[in-house]
């Protein structure tokens, strides 16, 4: 059942953990997140690598690693609480009201299946087609999506496609049953700016009139800046702070954001005006992590930041910082 | 007093693929081939970082190979510092004494270093076998050019597979820079890595520029770190140069359609408000197989295009003073796109 | 050249089979090494008196239809089957691994001469081609020898062909022509180490294919000539014997000969692993 109210969030994720067993120990890759996402709204999950953050996005979409073990929290998409769901109910809804796009998108494509018959596999699968009109609907995606000569290319192999277009093959099958919630998983990681930026003017253009929600998952700020209305900065398995994008970046609250918006090339004058980030990202590994994971690269770290949990502080209209001692 | 004659002077540059096999049945046609670099030139001065900047395609990549001397020229010159070394094989240039003056930081450390060197033994491979240097001598060499690069010596020791981006990073920096070259050429070397490691690469770039003198051309799809460190800029498209300049200048006033288009793709964070409407491209670019000679490269894609851009190719000229572009039509003076381009660049 | 060792250690310690493997190929070593001071008997001294006997305290394995004590023939064969072993499965790597990195990397005449020549081989149900090489050139160690390297030749120019050809465009191979490096040193230097790996467990693999060449080249008669010791003429001589309840004269060196193959087979991992740096944490 779907619920459409929009005071109610599409998407709600709460205190979800999540672990990975490996042979040199567990790594506690995501610890206690929190947000939500209403209908409609699109939301930037910014992190570097190992935040955890394309985790938490396979971990919406149910499909993590076998090694992965959720610890914590529940995820409750449009009523459905995911993460007690069936597999049968999972899988249902997954590719008809949550979909999702990766990385790479060549690869993410199968190379042996005409690109047509790909998205007509998921229409077949989802919506109510039926198999004469599977076809005709998937070049009708493809038209969509802005590639030239639908009817030819539906016949095409992605290694005969670009890059850019592979990608808008993606978005066809991700967006051929009119989802509420599009995942985009560094859509646009090694495209050329130009084409970076059909592709996510593309995205936005869809989302916009079919009303579907949008959360990207990048590491690149300057993308997300430009593309989401709310930002959620992720560190080390944690979200730091969550805001509305214009004011994330006049006033940052957390430290990790305000170093990592000064050491993003985009906003600064010159090198000298670029900041380090000063030390790495903690272990995960470790069983003595202290409780803020950035206390140790902080320099307004005090003892409180090692033990004392992180408080979930709200600062504002829709804004959300974790730390003890904000900007 | 420094020599005002260019360290790089390269002239007429072409690098052409021979397309399709040459079947005994074919030889009456002529073959046809694909155009990686078109007809081009540039130079860079002692102690210049010039930017090359591009989308995939455009030629930068085989511009690095043709200048490092790893593929050879099909026709026109590369001088560095007068001597003509454009026409020495590939092969050979190993035993050129100019091997030693220009070197190359890759993209990827991690497929550059080989998996079964240690960062020592990759770093100290130049030195064996260019400077023939051994013993305690290379090994205090290895150290010295780590300790420069920021490598702690304890990881000198490891392999690459033990070490993170950063590192491996400088392992290839401290490779490259160990035989004191004059010009490095640095192909896309922070675009694997972090933000935060990032910063600090192009920091340890920077300093190192200012104590040891280098010439760079910085090669990048990344336009934002490309104006922070570079004095001029080449823009290329197709395998040719489209337009030419002080780095601070083309950002802010950029002349070719090109050029403008690719500013107005880049995303500024925190600069959604009043940003002006996106110039795009349609269409795909031209095949780069056998081009006419006659036709804009950008023709079909440009929207200032007339019949002129199908009859004579346009020349790389002077618009302004040192803003070089190759166009019939060139923004001569800030539009109302540039200015806002300019405001927030 | 230290670390090498300790890490060699840790591989030994980590896995039981595989020090298993080193530990009787050691003693497989040893007994190649020492083979005449360790025998009992004097491997050629029969005694008809004593034919036949079964494994007794005086002979641990018995004696065959000569009187011959068979734990001595047994060790003192060792030299000669582990060095026909390794000195063909030496040749083979040596020489197939030359030419498919030859091959692999510069392509064009090279991989075409390469190419006919390992196909011609392998157009031949190979251990009939051994048969053929030796039955051509003579019964004696040499030519069997040479015989076995030939067959196995391929396997490693395949191999080394397929690794070269996708290596050779890697990054680092470009980053040593900027280095100076000649393109033999590339090949040499550069590229076989990274092979190496591979290669180890497909030498552990050939030396049981050239034991096992061996004996059975012995075993139809036109391997090693009697009375010279040798596990796959003494599993011949002895195959009449097991009908008529003497199973001792074949049973202990074919057990020896399976041990030795089993022994190769398991120390393939064991070396990879010491000679793969990418196993080092």
């Amino acid at each position: 059942m779907m619920d459409t109210d929009n005071a109610v969030p599409l998407l709600a994720v709460e205190d979800l953990g999540i672990e990975f067993r490996t042979r040199s120990g567990t790594v506690r890759a995501v610890d206690g997140i929190r947000f939500e996402l209403r209908r409609g709204e699109t939301m930037a999950l910014v992190g570097e690598s190992g935040s955890g953050k394309s985790v938490t996005a396979y971990a919406i979409m149910g499909i993590l690693d076998g090694a992965a073990r959720i610890t914590s929290g529940t995820i409750v998409f449009g009523g459905l609480e995911l993460l007690q769901a069936s597999e049968r109910a999972i899988a249902e809804i997954r590719g008809r009201e949550l979909a999702i796009i990766f990385q790479n998108p060549r690869t993410a494509l199968n190379p042996i299946r005409p690109v047509g018959k790909q998205i007509a596999d998921i229409l077949l699968r989802h919506g109510n087609v039926t198999a004469a009109q599977a076809p005709s609907r998937a070049i009708e995606m493809l038209a969509k999506v802005r590639i030239p000569d639908p009817e030819r290319r539906a016949r095409s192999y992605p290694f005969e496609l670009s890059g850019g277009m592979c990608q808008r093959v993606m978005i066809a099958m991700a967006l051929a049953c009119e989802p509420q919630l599009l995942i985009a998983d560094e859509p646009t990681t090694g495209l050329d700016i130009t084409t970076q930026a059909v592709i996510m003017d593309l995205i936005a253009e869809l989302a916009a009139s079919q009303k579907m929600a949008t959360l990207l998952i990048t590491h690149d700020l300057g993308l997300a800046s430009e593309y989401c209305d709310h930002i959620a900065v992720m560190h080390a398995g944690h979200i730091v702070e969550t805001a509305p994008t214009v004011a994330l970046f006049a006033a940052p609250h957390h430290p990790y954001t305000a170093k990592l918006i000064a050491a993003t090339p985009g906003g600064a004058p010159n090198l000298e005006a670029l900041a380090a980030i000063p030390g790495a990202l903690p272990d995960l590994r470790r069983v003595d992590l202290p409780l803020c994971r950035y206390s140790e690269r902080c320099e307004r770290a005090a003892p409180a930041c090692l033990d004392r949990p992180l408080p979930r502080r709200a600062v504002g209209e829709g804004r959300g910082v974790a730390c003890h001692f904000p900007l | 007093m420094r020599s005002a004659r260019p360290l790089l002077a390269v002239e007429g540059l072409r690098k052409l693929y021979p397309i399709g096999k040459q079947r005994v049945w074919r030889r009456g046609l002529a073959p046809s081939f694909l155009h990686a670099v078109d007809d081009v030139s540039f130079t860079i001065g002692p102690g210049e970082t010039v930017g090359l900047v591009g989308e995939s395609g455009c030629g930068k990549s085989t511009i690095v190979r043709l200048i490092a001397r790893l593929l050879d020229v099909t026709d026109g010159s590369i001088l560095f510092d007068g001597a003509e070394i454009g026409k020495v094989p590939a092969r050979r240039f190993g035993l050129a004494p100019q091997r030693v003056h220009i070197q190359v930081v890759f993209q990827d450390a991690t497929d550059s270093l080989n998996p079964r060197f240690t960062a020592f033994r990759a770093i100290a491979d130049p030195l064996l076998r260019l400077q023939h240097l051994s013993g305690p001598a290379l090994r205090s060499r290895v150290e010295e050019v780590a300790r420069l690069t920021g490598l702690p010596q304890e990881l000198l020791s490891r392999f690459p597979h033990q070490l993170s981006g950063g590192q491996k990073a400088r392992v290839g920096i401290a490779r490259a820079i160990a035989v004191e070259p004059r010009l490095l050429i640095l192909d896309e070397p922070t675009s694997a890595l972090d933000v935060s490691v990032q910063v600090l690469i192009l920091r340890l770039l920077q300093d190192l520029k200012r104590q040891l003198d280098f010439s760079y051309l910085f090669v990048s799809h990344d336009l934002n770190v490309v104006r922070l460190l570079c004095d001029r800029i080449l823009v290329m498209y197709l395998g040719h140069i489209v337009e030419s300049g002080p780095a601070d200048r083309v950002f802010a006033e950029p002349r070719h359609p090109y050029t403008q288009a690719l500013l107005s793709a880049v995303p500024k964070p925190g600069a959604a408000v009043g940003r002006p409407a996106r110039i795009s491209l349609p269409g795909e670019p031209r095949s780069p197989v056998d081009p006419s000679p006659h036709i804009c490269p950008l023709y079909g894609r440009c929207g200032r295009a007339t019949e002129k851009c199908t009859t004579a190719m346009p020349a790389l000229r002077e618009i302004t003073r040192e803003q070089f572009a190759a166009c019939h039509y060139p923004f001569a003076e800030p539009t109302a796109e540039t200015k806002k381009l300019a405001a927030i660049a | 050249m230290t670390a090498t060792l300790r890490h060699a250690g840790y591989v030994v310690r980590e896995n039981p089979v595989t020090a298993f493997a080193f530990a009787l190929f050691f003693l497989f070593a040893l007994c190649a090494a020492l083979g005449p001071v360790l025998a009992p008997y004097d491997p050629l001294a029969s005694d008809t008196a004593e034919a036949l006997t079964g494994p007794s305290a005086a002979h641990w394995f018995g004696t065959d239809q000569l009187g011959r004590d068979i734990l001595s023939r047994i060790v003192v064969a060792t030299r000669l089957d582990l060095g026909i072993a390794v000195t063909s499965v030496a040749l083979a790597f040596g020489f197939g691994t030359l030419a498919g990195l030859g091959a692999g990397y510069y392509g064009g005449w090279i991989d075409g001469i390469v190419g006919r020549g390992v196909d011609t081989i392998m157009a031949f149900p190979l251990f009939v081609l051994a048969m053929g090489i030796v039955a051509a050139l003579g019964n004696n160690v040499a030519n069997i020898v040479y015989a076995t390297a030939i067959i196995n030749l391929p396997i490693y120019a395949r191999l080394a062909r397929a690794e070269a050809n996708v290596r050779r465009s890697a990054g680092f191979v470009e980053a040593a022509r900027l280095c100076g490096n000649s393109e033999a040193r590339i090949v040499l230097g550069q590229l076989l180490p990274n092979i190496m790996p591979l290669m180890m467990v497909q030498v552990s693999l050939t030396l049981g294919y050239a034991i096992l060449n061996a004996a059975g080249l012995s075993f139809i008669g036109l391997g090693v000539r009697p009375p010279t010791a040798e596990w796959g003429i003494m599993v011949a001589e002895g195959a009449s014997f097991i009908v008529s309840g003497e199973w001792w004269v074949a049973f202990f060196p074919g057990i020896v000969l399976m041990a030795a193959v089993f022994c190769f087979n398991l120390m393939g991992d064991g070396l990879r692993d010491i000679v793969d740096p990418q196993r080092r944490t």
